[in-house]
C-alpha cells in the first residue's frame, strides 16, 4: 500500500530562488508528522504545492496515490486542508459555510448537517453556527477552518500552524482535538513553529532548510540517533555526586546533569529499549524516583543543531 | 467512505448559488435598485413638475429613458463583476476555496454565471419598468425596444467579462471596481470620440458597440453623420455591435480565466 503523502523530486523555483529543492519525502499512514523549518525554508511552499495553491516547477506530490501536480481535483478529494488562517465569506454562517464546502465535495445536505453538528460540538462552536462569520475572532475562524477540513471525513489532514492565533486555552483544546483525531486513524501532516507542540503531538518529523529535507523520521529514533533523547528524573532523596557519577557511567547515558538537588536531566543514547534498561538500573539506586518525563527541549535542541549544521 | 465528487458543472452551479447569495445579502443590489428607481422617478416626474409633457410617441419616449441604459450596464459591471475574483486574494478567502477539490475553471464559471445573472436581472428590471411606462403613457412598446434589451444583455455579458479581466489582475477589489467604472465610462468613450474626430469608425470598441442599445431606439444605428471640421459620427450597425460585444465577452473572459487559473495566493 502506498504512503498517503509522497513527494518525489519536488522542486519550486521563483526566478533565481529555489524555494523547494528536489524534495523526496514520505508520510506514513496514520502518522502525525510535524513539518519543521525556519522562515523561508520552503515549508509553506511545499504545503502550497500539496494543496494546489501554487504549481511545482518539477517533480511530483502524491496524495493517496494521485499526483496533485497532474490531477489536483481527485488528489484533494478526501483530504482536509487548513493553510494559514483562511478567511471565510462574511455573508455566510459557519453552518452555511459547511454546506458550501460539503456540496462542492459531493455531500448530501443531510450528511453535511449531521457531520456539521458533530463538528460544532467538538469545536465548541454550536452556539455560533448560525451567526455570520464576519465578526468572528481569529481563534473562532481557526476552529471553523479545522471543522471544514474534517467535514468530508478525510483520510489525510494538512495543517499549517493550526494553533496560530489561539489563546492558551484554545491552543490546549486544539491540541487535544488534533491528538484525538490522530488516534482515530487520520494521517496528519502539520507545519508548526512551536517545538513544544510538535514534541507533544507528532510521532514523526521532517525538517526542511533551504528547500531541502535535512532530517526525517520517527521522533524518538531521530532523537536517539542524534543523542538527543532526554528525560527528566524527579527524586524524593537528594541526588549525590556519587549517584550522579554512577548514572553517568551507565552505557546508554550520554550525559547526566543535576538541575536541582532532587531533579536531574539525563541524555540517553538509543531508543525505547535503552530507556527501559536505564530505568531498570536507576531504581536499585534508591533515590526515591517518583516522576520521569520526556524533555520537550530535546526536539528543539535537535532542530536547532540540524538547522545550524546545514548552514 | 468519501462521497463521490460532483462534476465541474455541478460545482460551478454550487459556486454560482452562493455567489448570488452574497449579492442578495449585500447592499449592492439595493444600491443598484435605488439608483434605477431614482432614474425612472426623475425622468417620469420631472417633466410633470416642470409643466412639460412626456413624449407621446414610443420612439421618443424610449429614447429618453434608454439613454441611461449603457450607464446602468457599466454600473452593474462595476458592482457585480469587478470584485468577484480580486476579493478571493484580497480577503484571503482563496485559502478556503482554492484548496477544495474544485477546478478554478469551475469556480470562475460559477462566479461569472452569478455576476452575469444578477446584472442581467437588474437591467431587465429597468427595461421592464420602461416598457410598462411606455405602455401606460404612449399605449405601446417600440419593437426596437426589445432589440435594445437584447443588445443590453450582450453588453452586460461583455462588461462582465471586462470586469472579470480587471478583477483577475488586481489585488484589491476597490481598485478593480474604480478601474472598470472609469474605463467604461470615460477612457473608452474618449478614445471612441478621438477616433471619430479622425474619421475612424470605432466599431470594434466595447463602449461604441454598447451604445447601440440606445442608437437602435433612436433609429440611427448604422448611420454615419459627417461633422464638418470634426470628422464623422458613427452609429454602429446592430449586427456588428452584437458580434463585437460577443467577441469582447469571449476574449476578456478567456484572458481573465487564464490569469485566474495561474495566479497564486
Amino acid at each position: 500500500m502506498t504512503d498517503p503523502i509522497v513527494l518525489e523530486g519536488l522542486t519550486k523555483v521563483y526566478g533565481d530562488l529555489t524555494a523547494v529543492d528536489s524534495v523526496d519525502m514520505r508520510v506514513k499512514k496514520n502518522s502525525f508528522t510535524g513539518f519543521l523549518g525556519p522562515n523561508g525554508a520552503g515549508k509553506s511552499t511545499t504545503l502550497k504545492i500539496l494543496t494546489n495553491l501554487t504549481k511545482a516547477t518539477s517533480g511530483s506530490a502524491y496524495l493517496n496515490g494521485i499526483d496533485v501536480t497532474k490531477d489536483f481535483k481527485h488528489a484533494l478529494h478526501n483530504v482536509g486542508v487548513v493553510v494559514e488562517t483562511p478567511e471565510f465569506y462574511p455573508f455566510l454562517t459557519p453552518k452555511e459555510t459547511f454546506r458550501y464546502i460539503g456540496e462542492i465535495n459531493g455531500m448530501s445536505k443531510e450528511s453535511i448537517d449531521a457531520k456539521g453538528q458533530e463538528l460544532f460540538e467538538m469545536l465548541k462552536m454550536t452556539e455560533w453556527q448560525d451567526k455570520r462569520i464576519g465578526e468572528f475572532s481569529k481563534g473562532m475562524k481557526q476552529r471553523i477552518a479545522l471543522g471544514q477540513s474534517l467535514l468530508v471525513d478525510p483520510e489525510i489532514v494538512i495543517l499549517d500552524e493550526p494553533t496560530s492565533g489561539l489563546d492558551p486555552r484554545g491552543m490546549v483544546e486544539m491540541r487535544e482535538i488534533l491528538s484525538n483525531l490522530n488516534t482515530e486513524g487520520l494521517t496528519i501532516f502539520m507545519s508548526s513553529h512551536m517545538m513544544y507542540e510538535v514534541s507533544v503531538l507528532c510521532d514523526h518529523v521532517a525538517i526542511i532548510e533551504r528547500g531541502r529535507i535535512i532530517a526525517e523520521g520517527d521522533v524518538d529514533e531521530l532523537l536517539a540517533d542524534n543523542g538527543k533523547r532526554r528525560i527528566e528524573v524527579h527524586t524524593s532523596k537528594e541526588i549525590s555526586d556519587q549517584a550522579l557519577e554512577l548514572i553517568t557511567s551507565f552505557g546508554m547515558v550520554n550525559n547526566a546533569q543535576r538541575v536541582t538537588p532532587y531533579q536531574m536531566q539525563v541524555s540517553l543514547a538509543g531508543g525505547d529499549a535503552e530507556q527501559a534498561e536505564f530505568l531498570q538500573k536507576l531504581i536499585p539506586l534508591e533515590l526515591g524516583v517518583y516522576n520521569i518525563s520526556s524533555s520537550g527541549a530535546s526536539l528543539e535542541k535537535l532542530y536547532l543543531e540540524l538547522v545550524q549544521d546545514s548552514r | 467512505m468519501a462521497p463521490q465528487l460532483p462534476n465541474d458543472f455541478s460545482q460551478a452551479l454550487t459556486a454560482a448559488r452562493y455567489e448570488i447569495l452574497k449579492y442578495l445579502r449585500g447592499r449592492k443590489l439595493l444600491v443598484f435598485l435605488l439608483l434605477t428607481g431614482l432614474i425612472l422617478v426623475l425622468l417620469t416626474a420631472a417633466p410633470y413638475l416642470l409643466g412639460v409633457d412626456l413624449p407621446d410617441d414610443p420612439r421618443s419616449f424610449m429614447t429618453l429613458y434608454l439613454s441611461f441604459g449603457s450607464i446602468l450596464v457599466i454600473l452593474a459591471a462595476t458592482l457585480f463583476s469587478a470584485d468577484s475574483l480580486a476579493t478571493e486574494y484580497e480577503h484571503r478567502t482563496g485559502f478556503l476555496v482554492f484548496t477544495q477539490p474544485m477546478k478554478r475553471e469551475a469556480l470562475f464559471a460559477g462566479k461569472f454565471m452569478a455576476s452575469f445573472a444578477v446584472s442581467a436581472v437588474m437591467i431587465s428590471i429597468f427595461y421592464l419598468a420602461v416598457y410598462l411606462l411606455s405602455l401606460a403613457i404612449t399605449g405601446e412598446v417600440l419593437n426596437d425596444g426589445y432589440t435594445s434589451l437584447g443588445l443590453a444583455l450582450l453588453y452586460v455579458l461583455a462588461a462582465t467579462g471586462f470586469g472579470f479581466l480587471l478583477s483577475a489582475f488586481m489585488s484589491r477589489a476597490t481598485t478593480a471596481a474604480i478601474l472598470v467604472f472609469a474605463t467604461l465610462l470615460l477612457v473608452f468613450p474618449i478614445i471612441d470620440s478621438v477616433l471619430m474626430f479622425s474619421s475612424v469608425d470605432p466599431w470594434f470598441s466595447i463602449t461604441q458597440a454598447g451604445e447601440s442599445l440606445y442608437y437602435v431606439v433612436t433609429g440611427q444605428a448604422g448611420e454615419v453623420v459627417p461633422m464638418p471640421g470634426f470628422g464623422d459620427v458613427y452609429y454602429s450597425e446592430v449586427n456588428t455591435s452584437a458580434a463585437v460585444l460577443a467577441a469582447w465577452a469571449a476574449l476578456t473572459s478567456i484572458i481573465a480565466l487564464l490569469k485566474f487559473k495561474t495566479r497564486e495566493l
